[in-house]
C-alpha cells in the first residue's frame, strides 16, 4: 500500500433530486460528505421525458393521490408538476447547504432519468441517489436508476436508503485490487470521519490468501490510526458477503465495483439496506 | 343597733401557715398527675372524648392560662395511645379522569410499601420493557408482519403491473400518483404514433386502461386495508409483548396486596395504562420540550413515571395509636389541605403527587385540637370547618373552587371519610357568642368542658396545690422551693382569687411567679427559693406595673387630686374605685360630693348626664332615688333636686360599688352633718338600704392605706366595706399590720344606717312608734328636711299657681 500515498479526493459530488423521500435522504447525505470533503455539490434535477410522453397521450389515465379518482393525464399539468417538483428540490438543497455551509449548483435538464444521470456523472467524482424514488412496493429493491447508476456510472456512486445517514461502523470489502486499495483509502477516510473503525472483509478463499491481503494492508492502515477489524469472506459470491455484511449490521459499505459480477452485484444491493458507496 | 366594730388584724388575710405541711422543700413532694380544681372540666372532657358520636365534638372554654390545652392534651395523649392506629391514606392517579386523583385507604404502614413498591416497579419496568421489545423474538414477530404486508402489497401491485404488462401498457409513477401509458418496445408510445393506430387498437387499448385503472384503485384499497390490519397486528403483538414484560412484576405486586382489593383496583388500572403507553418506556431518552426549550427533568422528567407514583398523605407506619393534631395556624388550606402547583414555562400544572394533606387528614381517626380565636380568625376556616365536620368527609377543593372564583381545572381529589374529634379551645365570651349567633355551633360542638379560674380552699387542697407547685417546679427545672416560699405562693393564689377561701387556678400566672421566684432565688444566690424571694418576685412584679399607681399616689399627695383624710365635712366622702391595666388592679379613692335643694324629687347623676358614667352607675343612682322616697317622707312627694358627682374625674366611671357612699354622702347633705375624712368607703345599696358585696375590695381598702400612710396614719384612719366582703379580704401585709397596732381600721356594715353612723358619729335613729325617727338622730334630719322642702314647693307651687293661673301645673 506504500505507492497510493495519493488521496482520493472528491472535488465534485453530484446528488440526483427529484424531491422525493429517499432523495432528500441523499441530499442530506451528500450535503455532509460534500462539507467534510469540502467539495462542490451539484444538484440535478431530471424532467422525466417518459411523463411528459405518457402525459401527451390521450388514453392514458393517471389515478392521483389520495388515489379514489382517475383522470385523463394532462401534458400542462404535467410540466407545472415537475417544475414544481424541481423547485422543491432545488429549495432544499439550498436549505441543506446553507446549514453546512456547503457550495453548490442546481440544474434542471429533461430526458430520460437514467441517461441523464450518467451523462452528468461523466464530470462528477462522485453521484450520490436514492435506491429508489418512490417505490410502489417499500421493498427495497433497487430502482431502474440506481441499478442503471450502479452499473454505468463512470465515477463512484453512493446509494442511500430512505431516511437514512452514513453511520459507522464503516465496511469495507477488499480483494486486493487497484480499485479495491483505492475503496479502503475512501473507507479509511470515512471511518476517521465516523468513529474510527473500519471492518475490513478479506476476499480469500485461502487462509494464506488471507493472510497476504492482510499484510498487504495492516501497516497502511495501523498509520492511518484507525481501529481496524478483520473479516474473511472465504469466497466470491454474494450469500458468502452477506453473511459477513450481517455480522457487521447497519454502517456503510464500501465495495469495488471489480468485486463481484454485475448480475451479482445487483443481487447484493437488491439484498442489504444499508448505504453502499461503489468505488470505481 | 350595735355599734359597728373594726375587724380584727386576723381576718383580714387568710394565709397559709407552713406549719401544716411536713415537706421540707418541694423536692419532697410527688408530681401531682391529676388536674386540680377543674372537675366539671375533667368530666365534660371524659365524657366528651369517651362518647363516639356524631356532633359530640368539644369545646373547652375558660380564662386563658387555666390550663385547658395541657389538660386536654394530657387526657388524649392517655386516650389515644391506647386507641388503635388508624389507616394510611395515598392519592394514585385516577386513569379514567386523571383530574380526579383516586384515594386508596391502607393499613397503618402500608402506604410507604406500596409507594416504594410502585417505585420499584416503575424502575423494573423503564428496563424490563425497552429490553423485551429489543429482543431478537420480538424483531422477528414485527418483521414477520411487515414481511406479510410487503408481500401481499407486492403481489398485488405485481399482478396489475403484470397485467398491465401484458397489454402493452406501462404502469408510471407522476408526481403525485400513478398512471397507465401505453409502451411500445419499452417506450411510451407518443401522441403521434397513437394517433396512427386503427381505431379498434385504439380502442381497446382504451378500455384496458380504464379496466386496469380500476383494478388499481382496487388495489390500493386493498392495500390500506391491510395496512391497516398490519398496523393492528403489531399493535396486538406490542400489548402481548407489554403484558408478558410488565404481567409477572404487577403479579407480584397483587400478590403482595392482595388483601387490599383497592390496590388490587389499582394495580390493574396501572398495567393496563402501561400496556396502552408501552411506547412511552420504549423510548425515554428524548427530553421533553416545548417550543424547542428543553424542560428540566424536575417534574417533566418523569410525566410518564409520575402517574404510577404513590402520593402517600397520611403514613401511620411510625404511629403508635391514634393521633393527636394540634394544628396552631388552622388557615384553611392548613386544615383542609391542598393542591399545590408547579410553574412551568409560566403555566401553572399540577397532578395528584402535589396534594398535600391538612390538619384534619392527619388527625382523622384520632383528635384535633385547635383554638377557637385562631380557627374563627382565618378566612373560611370555620365554615370549611363545619361543612366537612357536617358531611364528615375531606373534600380538598382550593378557596378559589368552594367560593366558585375560578373555574380553571384543577384536580379535584377523591373525598376521604372523616372520624375525628375537634375540640376548640377558648375563652367564654367565644364560646357564648357562637351559641348564640351560629346555629350550626350546637350542634357540632354539643360538650363544653368548662374550666374554673379557682378552686376551693381546704387544707387537702393546699396539699394537692402544693404538689401542683411540685409539678410545676419540675416541669419547668426551677430550683426546689421550700415550706414557707410554697405557702406564700398560696397566699399569693388566694390573693389572685380575690377570696380567702378560694385558691388561683390560672396556672400562667402561677408559673410565672415561681420562675420568677426562682430568679431571685438565683440572683440572691440561694439553691432553694424561700418565701423572701417570691416577696421579692410578688413584689417586683407590682413595681414593674404600679407606675400609674405611684403618679395617682403621687398627685393625691401633692394635692393635685384632692381627697382629704382628716377632718369632716358634710356632702363630701371618700369613695373607692379599682383601675384595672394589664394584669394589675390597684385602688385609688375619689371624692365624691352631693348637693341638694329644692326640686322635682330628682338625683342627678353628673356623670350619666355627661355620658362618662356607665349604666351600672346609672343603675346605683336612681335605687338612691327609691330608697329615698319610700324610707322618708312616704307620704310627701319627693321634692328635692340633688346632684352627684365623682370629683376630678375625668374618665368613665362604672359599676355600683360607689352606691353606698352616694347615699351616705347624699344623707349627709340632707342632714347636714359632717362626714368624717379619715374614712373611706366602698359597697353598693339597694333600695332597702342594705349594704352589698363589691370587687376588688382588696385593691380598694389598699389604694386608701396608700394616701393615708404617705400623709402619716393618725390611728382614725379606716375603710368601710360590706360585711359581706370580709370572705374576699387577703389584704396585704403592711396594712394588716396597721390594723394590729391599731393605726388603721376596716370596719364592715350591713346596713346603710350603720355606714353613717360611722362615718358621722351621730346615731342613725330608728323609726319610733310615734312613727318618728329619734330626735336628733341623721334619720329625722332627713326626713325634716324633706318634709320642709315638701312643704316649700307646695307653698310655692300654690302661690305660683295663683298668680299665673295653672302655669306651674308641670310640677
Amino acid at each position: 500500500m506504500s505507492s497510493q500515498n495519493n488521496e482520493v479526493v472528491f472535488r465534485r459530488i453530484l446528488v440526483a433530486l427529484d424531491a422525493s423521500h429517499p432523495s432528500m435522504a441523499a441530499l442530506e447525505a451528500a450535503v455532509e460528505l460534500a462539507a467534510s470533503m469540502k467539495a462542490k455539490l451539484e444538484g440535478l434535477y431530471v424532467e422525466d421525458v417518459t411523463l411528459l410522453q405518457a402525459a401527451g397521450s390521450p388514453v392514458a389515465r393517471e389515478v392521483r393521490f389520495p388515489f379514489v379518482s382517475s383522470s385523463q393525464l394532462d401534458p400542462n399539468r404535467m410540466t407545472r408538476q415537475l417544475r414544481a417538483q424541481a423547485k422543491q428540490a432545488k429549495r432544499a438543497l439550498a436549505a441543506a447547504c446553507a446549514r453546512r455551509e456547503v457550495e453548490y449548483s442546481f440544474r434542471v435538464v429533461r430526458g430520460e432519468v437514467s441517461h441523464q444521470i450518467m451523462s452528468a456523472a461523466q464530470e462528477a467524482d462522485m453521484l450520490i441517489l436514492g435506491r429508489a424514488s418512490r417505490p410502489l412496493v417499500r421493498k427495497t429493491r433497487l430502482g431502474s436508476t440506481a441499478l442503471t447508476a450502479a452499473v454505468q456510472s463512470p465515477c463512484c456512486v453512493l446509494l442511500l436508503q430512505r431516511n437514512e445517514r452514513i453511520a459507522p461502523p464503516v465496511i469495507v470489502v477488499y480483494d486486493g485490487s487497484s480499485t479495491a486499495r483505492r475503496a479502503l483509502r475512501i473507507a479509511t477516510r470515512l471511518a476517521k470521519r465516523n468513529g474510527g473503525y473500519l471492518a475490513v472483509l478479506l476476499v480469500a478463499e485461502t487462509p494464506s490468501e488471507e493472510y497476504r491481503l492482510q499484510a498487504e494492508t495492516a501497516d497502511w492502515l495501523r498509520q492511518q490510526g484507525v481501529l481496524v477489524r478483520y473479516r474473511r469472506v472465504p469466497e466470491r459470491s454474494v450469500p458468502a458477503v452477506k453473511l459477513v455484511l450481517e455480522v457487521e449490521r447497519n454502517g456503510i459499505v464500501v465495495l469495488s465495483g471489480t468485486v463481484l459480477h454485475l448480475a451479482e452485484l445487483q443481487r447484493l444491493l437488491d439484498g442489504i439496506e444499508c448505504p453502499v458507496l461503489l468505488v470505481r | 343597733m350595735a355599734k359597728a366594730r373594726p375587724l380584727s388584724a386576723r381576718k383580714l388575710c387568710q394565709e397559709c401557715k407552713p406549719s401544716q405541711f411536713k415537706f421540707k422543700t418541694t423536692d419532697d413532694l410527688e408530681d401531682l398527675t391529676d388536674v386540680i380544681g377543674q372537675d366539671r372540666a375533667v368530666e365534660a372532657i371524659q365524657f366528651g372524648i369517651g362518647i363516639q358520636r356524631e356532633g359530640y365534638n368539644l369545646f373547652a372554654l375558660g380564662p386563658s392560662g387555666t390550663g385547658k390545652r395541657t389538660t386536654i392534651g394530657q387526657f388524649l395523649d392517655q386516650k389515644a395511645a391506647a386507641e388503635s392506629t388508624p389507616s394510611d391514606w395515598c392519592y394514585v392517579n385516577n386513569f379514567e379522569q386523571p383530574h380526579r386523583p383516586r384515594a386508596l385507604q391502607l393499613p397503618p404502614g402500608r402506604g410507604v410499601v406500596l409507594r416504594e413498591d410502585m417505585e420499584e416497579l416503575i424502575d423494573e419496568l423503564r428496563t424490563a420493557i425497552p429490553a423485551v421489545f429489543e429482543s431478537e423474538d420480538y424483531r422477528t414477530r414485527k418483521q414477520e408482519i411487515e414481511e406479510e404486508f410487503k408481500e401481499q402489497q407486492e403481489e398485488a401491485f405485481g399482478e396489475v403491473q403484470k397485467k398491465a404488462q401484458d397489454r402493452s401498457i406501462s404502469l408510471i409513477r407522476t408526481p403525485v400518483g400513478l398512471a397507465f401509458a401505453p409502451v411500445r418496445e419499452g417506450e411510451v408510445v407518443s401522441p403521434e404514433d397513437f394517433q396512427k393506430l386503427p381505431e379498434e387498437e385504439r380502442e381497446r387499448v382504451e378500455g384496458e386502461i380504464g379496466e386496469l385503472q380500476e383494478q388499481l384503485q382496487e388495489t390500493i384499497h386493498q392495500v390500506r386495508q391491510w395496512e391497516r390490519e398490519a398496523r393492528e397486528k403489531t399493535k396486538e403483538l406490542d400489548r402481548e409483548v407489554a403484558m408478558f414484560a410488565v404481567g409477572h412484576y404487577i403479579d407480584d405486586l397483587r400478590e403482595k396486596h392482595a388483601d387490599l382489593e383497592e390496590v388490587v383496583e389499582f394495580l390493574n388500572a396501572v398495567q393496563e395504562d402501561v400496556i396502552e403507553n408501552v411506547d412511552e418506556f420504549r423510548d425515554t431518552e428524548e427530553p421533553q420540550q416545548i417550543m424547542g426549550v428543553a424542560l428540566p427533568p424536575s417534574l417533566t422528567g418523569e410525566p410518564l413515571f409520575r402517574r404510577y407514583q404513590v402520593n402517600v398523605i397520611i403514613d401511620h407506619s411510625e404511629s403508635e395509636g391514634a393521633p393527636v393534631v394540634y394544628e396552631e395556624h388552622p388557615t384553611y388550606n392548613n386544615l383542609m389541605g391542598r393542591v399545590e402547583h408547579i410553574a412551568q414555562m409560566g403555566a401553572l400544572v399540577t397532578d395528584f403527587n402535589l396534594i398535600k394533606p391538612g390538619a384534619l387528614h392527619r388527625a382523622n381517626g384520632g383528635y384535633l385540637i385547635l383554638d377557637a380565636r385562631q380557627l374563627l380568625l382565618q378566612p373560611y376556616a370555620w365554615d370549611g370547618l363545619k361543612r366537612i365536620l357536617r358531611s364528615q368527609l375531606i373534600r380538598i377543593e382550593s378557596l378559589g373552587q368552594a367560593l366558585s372564583l375560578v373555574s380553571t381545572v384543577s384536580l379535584e381529589p377523591e373525598t376521604i371519610p372523616l372520624d375525628v374529634k375537634v375540640i376548640l379551645i377558648g375563652e367564654r365570651m367565644l364560646y357564648y357568642l357562637l351559641h348564640h349567633y351560629d346555629p350550626d355551633f350546637s350542634e357540632l360542638f354539643k360538650v363544653e368542658a368548662d374550666f374554673n379560674q379557682d378552686m376551693s380552699r381546704t387544707p387537702e387542697n393546699n396539699l394537692l396545690y402544693a404538689r401542683l407547685i411540685a409539678s410545676l417546679v419540675r416541669k419547668n427545672e426551677l430550683r426546689p422551693f421550700d415550706r414557707k416560699a410554697v405557702a406564700q405562693i398560696i397566699t399569693r393564689s388566694a390573693r389572685l382569687a380575690g377570696d380567702t377561701e378560694k385558691l388561683s387556678v390560672h396556672l400562667l400566672s402561677v408559673t410565672d411567679l415561681l420562675r420568677e421566684a426562682d430568679y431571685w432565688a438565683s440572683v440572691n444566690g440561694s439553691r432553694i427559693v424561700t418565701a423572701e424571694d417570691v416577696q421579692c418576685a410578688i413584689a417586683a412584679q407590682i413595681q414593674r406595673a404600679d407606675r400609674l399607681r405611684e403618679r395617682v399616689q403621687e398627685q393625691i399627695q401633692r394635692g393635685t387630686i384632692l381627697i382629704d383624710t382628716t377632718g369632716e365635712r358634710a356632702g363630701q366622702i371618700n369613695g373607692l374605685s379599682v383601675l384595672s391595666l394589664g394584669h394589675f388592679a390597684f385602688g385609688q379613692p375619689s371624692r365624691i360630693t352631693a348637693r341638694v335643694r329644692m326640686g322635682g324629687g330628682k338625683v342627678i347623676d353628673i356623670e350619666r348626664e355627661v355620658e362618662m358614667g356607665g349604666p351600672i352607675h346609672s343603675k346605683g343612682v336612681l335605687i338612691l332615688s327609691g330608697f329615698l322616697g319610700a324610707r322618708y317622707a312616704a307620704d310627701y312627694p319627693l321634692s328635692l333636686s340633688a346632684s352627684l358627682v365623682f370629683e376630678q374625674s375625668y374618665g368613665g366611671v362604672d359599676g355600683d360599688s360607689a352606691s353606698m357612699a352616694e347615699l351616705c354622702v347624699l344623707l349627709s347633705a340632707l342632714a347636714d352633718a359632717p362626714i368624717k375624712q379619715s374614712l373611706a368607703i366602698t359597697g353598693s345599696v339597694n333600695q332597702h338600704g342594705e349594704a352589698q358585696p363589691i370587687g376588688g375590695v382588696n385593691e380598694k381598702i389598699e389604694g386608701f392605706f396608700d394616701v393615708c400612710r404617705g400623709r402619716g396614719l393618725t390611728g382614725e384612719q379606716g375603710v368601710i366595706i360590706p360585711a359581706s366582703n370580709v370572705q374576699h379580704l387577703m389584704l396585704r401585709r403592711d396594712v394588716v399590720e396597721a390594723v394590729k397596732e391599731k393605726q388603721f381600721h376596716i370596719y364592715t356594715m350591713k346596713t346603710v344606717d350603720q355606714a353613717i353612723e360611722l362615718l358621722t358619729g351621730v346615731p342613725a335613729g330608728r323609726r319610733l312608734q310615734s312613727g318618728k325617727f329619734a330626735a336628733g338622730s341623721i334619720n329625722q334630719r332627713v326626713e325634716d328636711r324633706l318634709i320642709q322642702l315638701a312643704e316649700k314647693q307646695r307653698d310655692f307651687s300654690s302661690s305660683s299657681k295663683d298668680e299665673e293661673g295653672g302655669k306651674g301645673k308641670a310640677k
